[in-house]
This record gives C-alpha cells, structure tokens and sequence, in this order.
C-alpha cells in the first residue's frame, strides 16, 4: 500500500502549495501596490492574502506529518 | 466587442494561469497511476472520507450553483436557502445511513447496474439512457453559464469561451479519469471558499451587519417558514407544503439519493463505513455553502436596485457584479479563478459520470461484453471526448432558455423524481418485482414529461413551484404504478436479492467504534443542527 500512501500526501501538498503560492503574490501586491478600491476603509488584498497564506501553510506543515491509514 | 465588466491586469493573469497549470499537472501526474478500469471509473476504492466527502459536494458546487444560487437569492431572499436545507440534508442523511450499504456492499460501479440486480436489464437500459441524456444535458447549462461569465468578464465570444472550457476539462479528466475529477474538486472546493468569502463579509460590513441588510429588504426575503402559510406572500410563490413535499421529499431524495453523479463519488470511497460517512460529512459543508452563495445574493439586492428589473442586469449577474465593486486586481484573479473553479468541477462532474454510465452501461452492456480492462479504459476516455462534444451542442440549447436554474430543475423532475420511487421500493420492500421496476419507472418519466407539456403555465405561481408540484406528482405515478404491477408478475427469487433489499441483507455493526466514527451518531449531531438553523432564520 506504499503508492496509495503518497497519493494523499500529494494532495494535502497540491493545495498547500497552490494556496501558498496564491497568499504570496496576493499579501505582496497588496503590500508593495496597494491598490485602491472605492467602497473599501482597508487594504482588502494584503490582508486577505495573508489568511490565504496562513491556509496554505497549515495544508503543508499538515503534508509532512505521517499519514495513518486506519482501516476499518 | 461587448463592454467587458472587469479590467483584469497581469497579476490577474498570472493567478489564473497557475490555476490552470496546476488543474492539467494533475491530471498528467495521474495518468501513470491509472493501470485498472478501477482505478480509472472508481478510482480504485482507496480515497479518504474527508476527499470523498468534499468531493461529494464540490460536484455539485457548479457554476450554475454559485451564479443560480445568489440570483435566486437576489431574486426569493432566505427562501433559496431551503434547496440547502430541507431540499438537501435529510436525503444526504438517507442516502449514507439506510442506502449506502445496498449500493457499497453490491460492489457495483453504477446506479444503472444496481437497478439491473435488483430488477432487469430493460430498467437498467431505461435509467442509463436517460441519465446519459440528462447529464450532458445538464452539463451543456454549466457549459454555458461559464460561456456568459467569460463573455461578460473577459470579453470572449460566447463559442470562444465554450470551446476554451471545454478542451480544459477535456484533459484533465481524460488523463487522470475520477480520481482527477475528485483531486480537482478537492482544490476547487478551497478556492472557492477562499476566493469568494470575503464578498458576504465585505457586504455585511458595508450594509451595516445582517439586521441593517434584512432592514432594507422585503419582509419575506429573511424568513425561512414564516412566509410560507400563505404562498401570495413570499416571492416565491409556494406554500410550505410544496416546499416539503416537492423540493425536500421528492426533488431533493431524487437527486441526492440517486443521481449517479454525487453517489459516484461515495463509491470511491475505501469501505462501506467511509462511503456511509461521505454523504453525511458532507452535510456539514452543505450547511454553511448558503453564507458564501446565497447571502451575496440579498447583498445584491440591496446595493443594486435595478438588478433584475426591465433594462437592468440579469439576476444571474449578481454576483460578478459584487467582485467588480470589491474586489482590487490580484483578488480579482482569485475570485475570477474561484468562479471558473466551480464551473469545472461541476462540468468534471458530469463528464465523469456520463463516462461511466456509456461505458458499463451501455457500451459493455449493449455493444462489446468481452472486452479487455485496457479495452474499456479506451473506450471510457473516448467517451469523455464524446460527453464533451455533446456538451457543447447542448449548451446552445440552455442558451435558448430564460432561466437556466429553472431549467435544470426541470430536468430533475423529469427524471430524479421518478428514479426515486423505483429505488425507494426496490430497496425497502421486497415484493417489488422487475417488470414493476420498469413500468413504473417508464411511466413516471413519462408522466412527468406530459404534465409539463399538458399544464398551462398559469397553473402555478412561478416556474419553480410547477416543478415542485410536477415532481411529487410523477413520484406518485412511479409508486402507484410500480405498486400495481408488483401484485400481478412475478417477483424475483429470494437468493438473487440477497444484499440488495432491506430484510435480505446483513446489518452492519458499528458498536465496537468511538461516537466520531460511526454514521448513526454523525447523522443524529447533523440533523440536529438543520433543526437549529430552521429554528433560527425561522
């Protein structure tokens, strides 16, 4: 059952990475552009960005913990 | 061109772009591991509750979904959220506590090939038609609502961003099959969530909270029931009873219990107690989806007056409409990302079920008996191509529809409603015989179909209380006439339905497992929170 193990790990890696990634260059753009928005008090981008990031990681720091594999 | 409603920049781009680079890297990552027809139609039984259970949903979670679901709130208010609710939760329950184990234990790879056991060929020929049918007819509206949005947002010709959209979903699930579709929602299912949440809480802040939302609408639009006692009270046009009966017994048991589609996706699961658990896990997620797509839709309905109104935006703009107003660029990458996420997963969704039915149900069944694994696989991703190219030609046809979500409810009745009762009567009560499977199955749709083309429109309030109503009514026909028929023919013999019908089956026991396992206690702690949440938005 070894190649059935990598295949979840692979999944919880594929968010954590596409989030990760997405976090980054959100926050960043948010933080070095600063783009304006009329109905907006706050930075909307760097903030948000950042909770996309702190998810992504979560999905990756989860990715390297040992999968169980409880059957039944 | 048209007026585009959006100006995405580059950083838009680059967030898209990676989107899709990561969809068809998936799929080619997939594509070695895929030796067995198993792995390829079931993704060979080994996939996790908690994928199988998002997965479960996020096929459900189209475009159609979050674009038909704020319009209809824009449109009916809190009474959208019933299709959540009461249309959803209890035949989720159902499905994983009491029909689960007839579908798991049978070991069979599809809904037709349950009613083949437990009835004859001619219902399994009957049902894998007509849901082969159905889906790319179903398919064909995802494909056009994601056609418009590109339409509106990118400024692509209709037949453009049809053509792109389907050649992407082409792909993917052509190399790496369910297991590509499922891995795919699993992601779609986060970016939706995180790509659009911010619109409601935005909204809420901006309208001053729920209370200072609600305080500008309509009196109907925050209730759930109360509204409901007189159907000329509520912008819906439906009593409480139509509700309950049409959309939370018929409709919503049809489509959650045995559409192929959502049940598939339990079938993946790696045993009988995950795939019970996958529908009822799922409930938990359903519960809360009417935050992300419906509320929007109230949102809309206060910030643009004209939404809807002759010369206005379409209902069906709601929510593009409030990514314009809130989102900055590299956001609106994310939301625009997350929107055709959604369409993919519930195109992939269907796409992926039609496969399967052609390939086990009709072309194996029909066509070529003897044929190698390998064999079948082929034929399985040449009819992912043919699914695609029908869908196309179909998504013409939703194009000529005013109200899409209208329309797919329509379908549903037409074809849910009555599967319904075969399986309802299959699986609880012995007697049932194969002929009267099939009789009763033919008649209900057929049924169905005459009652839409026979009743003037004037007969019901608004579109969706017609199919409300149309659908208990072709319920009844399959019961009754399946009934009848079931007392003069022949029943099958006792040993054949051994692990298809209630009272011919082994029980399952789940004693020895902590509360958190087992399906009965999940069920119960899900149910009660549906109880809570008709209580509260009362």
């Amino acid at each position: 059952m070894e190649s059935k193990k990598r295949d979840y790990l692979d999944l919880r890696k594929i968010i954590g990475s596409l989030l990760t990634f997405y976090g980054v260059i959100i926050a960043g753009y948010g933080l070095f552009v600063k783009p304006d928005k009329a109905h907006l008090p706050f930075n909307i981008n760097l903030w948000w960005g950042l909770v996309i990031l702190i998810v992504g990681l979560a999905f990756l720091f989860a990715s390297l913990r040992k999968l169980k594999v409880d059957d039944e | 061109m048209d007026k585009t409603l959006f100006n995405a920049g580059a950083v838009d781009y680059i967030v898209i772009i990676v989107y899709f680079a990561f969809v068809i890297g998936i799929g080619f990552f997939l594509k070695n591991q895929m030796k067995t027809g198993k792995d390829f139609f079931l993704s060979g039984r080994s996939i996790p509750t908690w994928i199988t259970g998002i997965a479960f949903l996020s096929a459900n979670l189209g475009a159609l979904e979050l674009l038909g679901m704020a319009a209809q709130g824009a449109e009916y208010g809190m009474l959208t959220t019933h299709f959540y609710l009461i249309g959803a939760i209890p035949a989720m329950l159902f499905l994983g506590l009491y029909m689960m184990p007839f579908y798991y234990a049978s070991k069979i790879r599809s809904v037709p090939e349950y009613l083949k056991l437990r009835y004859n060929e001619a219902t399994r020929g009957l049902n894998a038609v007509s849901f082969a049918v159905m889906t790319v007819l179903v398919s064909g509206i995802s494909l056009y609502s994601m056609g418009l949005i590109f339409k509106v947002l990118i400024g692509w010709s209709l037949t453009t961003s049809i053509l792109f959209s389907a050649v992407v979903v082409l792909i993917y699930v052509g190399l790496g099959g369910l297991t590509s579709s499922i891995y795919n929602e699993v992601v779609q299912f986060f970016l939706i969530w995180l790509g659009l949440l911010p619109i409601p809480i935005l909204g809420l802040h901006e309208l001053g909270g729920w209370d200072g939302m609600l305080s500008r609408l309509p009196e109907s639009f925050g209730h759930l029931w109360a509204t409901t006692g007189d159907p000329t009270q509520n912008a819906m046009g439906v009593s409480w009873l139509g509700i309950t009966l049409g959309l939370g017994f018929v409709l919503g048991f049809g489509y959650w219990t045995t559409d192929f589609l959502v049940v598939q996706r339990a079938f993946a699961a790696k045993n009988l107690r995950a795939a019970q658990n996958t529908p009822i896990f799922a409930t938990y997620f359903k519960m809360i989806v009417p935050f992300l797509v419906i509320i929007p839709g109230l949102i809309a309905a206060v910030l643009f007056h004209n939404l809807g109104k002759p010369g206005g935006p379409s209902y069906n703009l709601a929510l593009p409409m409030l990514i314009q107003r809130y989102y900055p660029p590299g956001l609106l990458g994310l939301g625009l990302t997350a929107m055709l996420a959604s369409f993919m997963s519930g195109m992939a969704g269907n796409i992926t079920a039609f496969t399967s039915i052609f390939t086990y149900d009709i072309y194996q069944s029909y066509i070529k008996k003897d044929g190698t694994d390998k064999h079948y696989i082929s034929v399985g991703r040449w009819a992912i191509v043919l699914g695609v190219v029908v869908s196309i030609g179909t998504a013409y046809i939703a194009a000529d529809f005013p109200s899409v979500m209208d329309y797919m409810q329509t379908l549903f009745s037409f074809f849910n409603a009555p599967l319904f009762g075969t399986f309802l009567l299959g699986m609880f009560w012995k007697r049932t015989t194969p002929w009267a499977g099939f009789w009763g199955l033919l008649s209900g749709v057929v049924g169905a179909i005459v009652l839409y083309f026979a009743t003037p429109d004037s007969v019901y309030a608004s579109p969706q209380a017609g199919n409300f109503w149309r659908a208990f009514m072709a319920w009844g026909i399959t019961m009754l006439v399946t009934i009848v028929v079931s007392f003069i023919t022949k029943p099958k013999p006792k040993e054949e339905l051994k692990g298809l019908v209630r009272g011919f089956s082994d029980r399952v026991n789940y004693k020895h497992l902590p509360w958190f396992k087992r399906p009965g206690y999940l069920a119960a702690i899900s149910f009660v929170i549906l109880i809570i949440f008709n209580i509260w938005f009362w």
